[in-house]
């Protein structure tokens, strides 16, 4: 298994050369039907030791298009599974309960919470209400480490003030997956202005480096699995997927790659 | 009769009274007056019965009174029962005799007071022969054509030894002759007389008929006579199935008006009257008409000839008689309405059509003059045309004229019918059942100039009148014929629509109540108008509290309250200088009433105007205009129905259509002194528009204040997340200038509850009144002093071209309005505009948005951590501006008091 695993790796190190310049948002594509979604993701810094593990931004996202011009479905669930490399590790930090952060401008809602801030992004969507013109709506993530029902989640506070003032929660639940991927986080979507906006692209990023008990910690780890002596690794940074309303639901794995960090 | 025939008549009234008492006298009678017998021949040349229509026979009418012998003075004598005093004859239609040509005996010859009372009339003056009886015996003495004055169409007379009578013809009503000896002196006791007229006077074969200068006619003498060769009489000219009958009426001296009377249809030895021959007579007659212009789309007046040759030779038939005439004018021509101003209808009773009586019609009934030469006078006879009075003419008719014709001693009163169309108003113009005169030339004329009363048509071109002319010989052989009629001038301009309008207040100040005028003028000749849509500028609205509104079920009729009257309207109809301003002094006035809703609009205008002028009535002209308000602007919007074009045949062009809001406070000005225009939509018959306008300006919007007070209130939770309801509650003044703009921005601190946003209206749905209850936010209430009541309505989030559907509300009442308020953001609070705000006074507005889950604001904050105000905005619509910070009322307050309280 070793052998064949090593072999494996060896293979793929000279393919995976091509792809050692890969940057930290490269995208992947997937479609159905006229549903074409942009999934982006990616590991920061991109060495990494091959032993032990060492602080990581890790930032996704997508955009959601239609192939033919249409509206697409609304946006109803995300669905991140990261490689099992990567750790999250929410020890010492402080959580923010809903309630503090939603209705709230992000500023607001980081003046509330500031110590649980633990990434931020980007939210856009397009309202098309009946006979109006559609519009597009931007707002700003702030993600909180959050506590919701007694459950351990990410906020994924969302705010724009484009057209009006508003703000959304989205609530990210972490749990396990199986296989080579380790944490999930998955989220249901309210609906955008109820029956009429949809979700044209997110994208957030998480990262966090706190000090607890004085010890300096990083919300995510990570190690680079470079076979043997190999000095890059690819490896299957993410599985994401995107649950719609019409009951699609676009996946797709992302494979990043990663350089060994030179002690 | 002048003062010499008077003397004379005078005269022989005394003579043949001495002779009386020398006469064997007449027995007291023992009854009213009766004709022995009564007999009429109608015979040719040689004695035998003719009914050769149109011939020339010779004509006998012949008489016997009753006779009774009594004793006087032991001799027994015979006389009649009673003395003849009047005897009078009517002659069938047609049947005529015709002096004119012939040579006249003066009075005097006739009386012969220089030949011992013995006639000297000359031979050729001599046109018959009467036969008197006497008991024992008789006399025939001639009957001369005597000279007479105009008071008399002709006069006959005969002399027996100085005993004259004279026999005076007239013209009947109906056309036909009647003559009669009346007075006859009881002098001369006939029993009777057998009285010849003679067809051809000049005939040789009534040489040994002539009476010299004798006491009789001496048969053993020839006379021959020199006269012109021509007919004297003439049968009727018309073979009807029935016979032509005469009537004798007598009455005696004894018994004075009181009239025996005897029809004779047939001759003594029974042939009836019955014409025939017909065929053979000639007729060719011409009727022209000629209008007096070539103009297009003018008023004209007509001349009309109708000439009728006739055959005067001494072998020929005389020519058929006129019976009925028709002219049929092209389509365009029509009655002008210019004409009517000032004129006045002649009643039947006023035109006395069954008498021969002078008319008594009014002046202002004439509307042309007629003229007529006929063989039978020497003069041509004058007269007038008139009109009738409007369905009191022989034909219950909207239109009739009468032709008055006035002759020596007589009238000859002829209607005529005049038909129009009722869809396009051709003109037929109708003269029936003609009296059978033979007449040379008639002539009409109508009068022209700006009041004529036919108009041309509106379009140049090779137009022809149509006429048919029926004689009575064979009424169902007319002579139909067209005359052109080509208009050629004034050509330029006929398709052209260039309504003027003109509009404005009579107190253009400010806010101010003022009656209102809307004023839309055409030029003759343009197409005409159709249908009237007005648009008044904003502001310029009306005051509806308390107003009377006509009900629903009078509207149509026009007959509406007078408390719903809300002003007037005139207008003026016509082609030409003078067109015919209605309503017309002394006729009824006219009205505009307000009524209530009309063709999907809330109220509507009922504007009855009485059609009244001169002598016609047509009753109540009623035109509905459904009046609206812009929902957005408040701006009245007035619809006229099609205006109608026709009335009874005559085409109503449009020259002047007036309208005045003159009812005290109704007419409401705007507050704003910007420069406005009342525009119209003035469509044609043609369905061209125009969109004519005029600027409005009231001033003194200075002296208008503006201070409208705004205060907010909302009702929910104070905590983070809590879903407000707001309401917002606006008063104003009074003397102040409407709202024209607000704009609302809220605090920060209130959010969209975007999730509530759950449905919107389309504007197809908000258009159709048919917004999904889900789309429902709010509510809202608008009170007005013009309206009885308050606006109230829902309150909907609508599709719009903004970004974000727009707030509205759906305000209903009396009036429709629909505020729609743009919503964006101003520094992360959620803003409203009104940008457009009607320019009506609104004394209080209350605006509540629904909380809970219907709720759009949700709070960003603790309401209670801070005073929450909102920004307020508002511009008059005299431009003066006014700014706000009021605190949104919150529970905080309350809840601080109430703790306080415990």
């Amino acid at each position: 298994m070793r052998a064949r695993r090593s072999k494996s790796a060896a293979g793929l190190a000279a393919a995976l050369c091509l792809l050692a310049s890969a940057s930290l948002a490269s995208a992947e594509v997937t479609q159905e039907g006229n549903l074409r979604v942009s999934f982006t993701g990616g590991i920061a810094p991109n060495a990494l030791p091959r032993k032990g593990k060492a602080p990581v931004k890790v930032k996704f996202g997508g955009e959601i298009k239609t192939t033919d011009g249409q509206a697409p479905p609304q946006l109803r669930s995300i669905s991140l599974e990261i490689n099992r490399n990567g750790k999250f590790d929410f020890r010492g930090l402080p959580a923010c309960h809903y309630h503090q952060i939603h209705p709230a401008s992000s500023r607001e809602a980081i003046a509330t919470c500031p110590d649980s801030v633990i990434g931020k992004g980007v939210f856009s969507a397009h309202v098309e209400l009946p006979e109006q013109s559609p519009f597009p709506s931007a707002g700003q993530v702030t993600a909180f480490n959050g506590v919701f029902h007694g459950r351990h989640v990410i906020f994924a506070h969302v705010f724009g003030n484009n057209p009006l003032p508003q703000s959304q929660v989205l609530i990210f639940n972490l749990g396990r997956s199986s296989g080579g991927f380790g944490t999930s986080l998955t989220a249901e979507l309210p609906r955008v202005a109820a029956e009429w906006g949809y979700v044209s692209g997110v994208s957030l990023s998480l990262s966090k480096v706190f000090r607890y008990k004085g010890e300096r910690r990083s919300l995510l780890t990570a190690g680079c699995p470079a076979p043997g002596n190999a000095d890059v690794a690819a490896f299957n940074f993410a599985r994401a997927s995107f649950g719609f309303e019409d009951g699609r639901n676009l996946a797709v794995t992302m494979t990043r790659t990663c350089k060994v960090k030179q002690p | 009769m002048n003062r010499a025939q008077k003397i004379l008549r005078s005269a022989l009234i005394l003579v043949s009274g001495c002779l009386a008492l020398l006469a064997i006298a007449a027995p007291a009678s023992q009854a009213e007056f009766e004709f022995e017998s009564t007999g009429v021949l109608v015979d040719a040349i040689n004695g035998e019965a003719t009914r050769q229509a149109g011939g020339h026979p010779d004509f006998t009418f012949d008489f016997l009174v009753p006779q009774i012998t009594t004793i006087r003075d032991g001799f027994e004598v015979t006389g009649p029962v009673e003395g003849v005093r009047d005897v009078d004859l009517d002659l069938p239609q047609g049947l005529v005799g015709n002096p004119t040509p012939f040579p006249t005996c003066t009075m005097e010859q006739l009386i012969g007071a220089a030949n011992n009372n013995l006639q000297t009339c000359p031979i050729n003056t001599q046109i018959g022969i009467a036969r008197l009886r006497f008991k024992g015996g008789g006399a025939n003495v001639g009957i001369f054509n005597v000279a007479h004055g105009t008071d008399v169409p002709a006069l006959f007379g005969f002399n027996y030894l100085g005993y004259i009578a004279t026999i005076t013809p007239r013209i009947r009503p109906d056309g036909g002759i009647s003559a009669g000896s009346f007075e006859i002196s009881q002098g001369l006791p006939v029993d009777g007389a057998r009285l010849t007229f003679w067809g051809y006077p000049a005939s040789p074969e009534h040489d040994n008929e002539r009476q010299a200068t004798f006491a009789e006619v001496l048969d053993f003498l020839e006379f021959p006579s020199d006269a012109p060769k021509v007919p004297f009489f003439t049968s009727p000219t018309a073979c009807l199935e029935t016979p032509s009958v005469f009537t004798a009426r007598g009455d005696s001296w004894e018994y004075p008006g009181i009239f025996d009377t005897e029809v004779m249809a047939s001759d003594e030895d029974g042939n009836p009257f019955v014409w025939e021959g017909c065929e053979n007579l000639p007729f060719e007659p011409t009727l022209t008409p000629i209008p007096g212009t070539h103009r297009a789309h003018s008023p004209t007046g007509l001349d009309v000839n109708v000439d009728l040759p006739s055959n005067d030779g001494i072998d020929g038939l005389a020519a058929s008689a006129l019976m009925k005439t028709v002219i049929e004018f092209p389509q365009g021509m029509t009655v002008s309405p210019s004409a009517v101003a000032g004129l006045q209808g002649c009643s039947e009773d006023e035109v006395g059509l069954d008498d021969s009586d002078p008319p008594s019609c009014p002046s202002g009934s004439k509307i042309g003059n007629v003229t007529v030469e006929t063989q039978l006078l020497k003069d041509p006879l004058g007269g007038e045309v008139v009109l009738a009075k409007q369905n009191e003419n022989p034909f219950n008719s909207t239109y009739a004229v009468y032709l008055l014709i006035k002759g020596p001693g007589f009238y000859l009163k002829l209607p005529g019918e005049l038909n129009t169309d009722k869809q396009t108003g051709q003109l037929k113009a109708i003269f029936d059942d003609l009296p059978q005169l033979p007449f040379e030339n008639l002539h009409l004329d109508f009068r022209g100039g700006p009041t004529a009363p036919l108009v041309t048509p509106n379009k140049c071109g090779d137009y022809s009148i149509k006429t048919e002319v029926f004689p009575w010989a064979r009424p169902d052989e007319p002579v139909v014929d067209t005359v052109p009629m080509p208009i050629t001038e004034n050509c330029e301009g006929g398709g052209e629509f260039n309504p003027r309008l003109q509009a404005g207040v009579e107190n253009p100040v400010a806010g101010a109540r003022s009656p209102l005028t809307i004023r839309v003028t055409r030029q003759d000749g343009e197409q005409n108008i159709s249908q009237i849509e007005v648009t008044l500028p904003k502001g310029e609205i009306a005051n509806l509290k308390g107003l009377e509104v006509c009900p629903n079920d009078l509207a149509p009729s026009g007959n509406c309250p007078a408390g719903s009257q809300v002003g007037i309207a005139t207008t003026a109809i016509g082609t030409g200088a003078f067109p015919l301003f209605v309503p017309q002094p002394g006729k009824e006035p006219t009205a505009l009433y307000l009524a209530g809703a009309y063709k999907g609009a809330p109220y509507s205008l009922v504007t009855k105007v009485p059609a009244q002028a001169g002598p016609f009535d047509f009753g109540d002209i009623v035109v509905r205009t459904a009046i609206d308000l812009n929902p957005v602007t408040a701006q009245v919007i007035a619809k006229s129905d099609p205006l109608p074009q026709i009335l009874e045949g005559v085409p109503i062009a449009y020259r002047d259509v007036r309208i005045e809001v003159k009812k005290p406070d109704f007419s409401v000005n705007p507050t704003s002194c910007e420069q406005r225009f009342v525009t119209t939509t003035i469509t044609s018959v043609d369905g061209t528009e125009a969109h004519p306008s005029v600027p409005t300006k009231v001033g003194d919007c200075g002296a208008l204040n503006f201070g409208p007070k705004l205060k907010f209130k909302v009702n929910g939770g104070t905590n983070r997340g809590d879903f407000q309801a707001l309401t917002a509650i606006l008063t104003t003044g009074k003397k102040e200038a409407n709202m024209s703009r607000v704009q609302v921005a809220l605090p920060h601190a209130l959010f969209l509850a975007q999730e509530h946003i759950g449905t919107v209206c389309t504007r197809v749905q908000f258009a159709a009144d048919n917004c999904p209850a889900a789309s429902v936010y709010g509510k809202a209430r608008a009170v007005t002093p013009l309206l009885d009541d308050p606006l109230e309505g829902p309150v909907y989030l609508r599709s719009s071209n903004n970004p974000l559907p727009d707030l509205v509300a759906d305000l209903q009442g009396q009036f429709d309005i629909e505020l729609a308020g743009r919503i964006d953001s101003e520094n992360g609070g959620i803003r409203n505009t009104f940008e457009t705000v009607p320019d009506a006074p609104v004394t209080k507005f209350v605006l509540k948005m629904k909380g809970g889950k219907k709720s759009l604001i949700v709070n960003s904050r603790n309401l209670c951590l801070a005073p929450v105000r909102a920004k307020v905005r508002m511009v008059g619509q005299n431009g003066k501006r006014h700014n706000e910070r009021p605190a949104i009322q919150t529970g905080c307050g309350k809840k601080a008091k109430k703790g306080r309280k415990k």
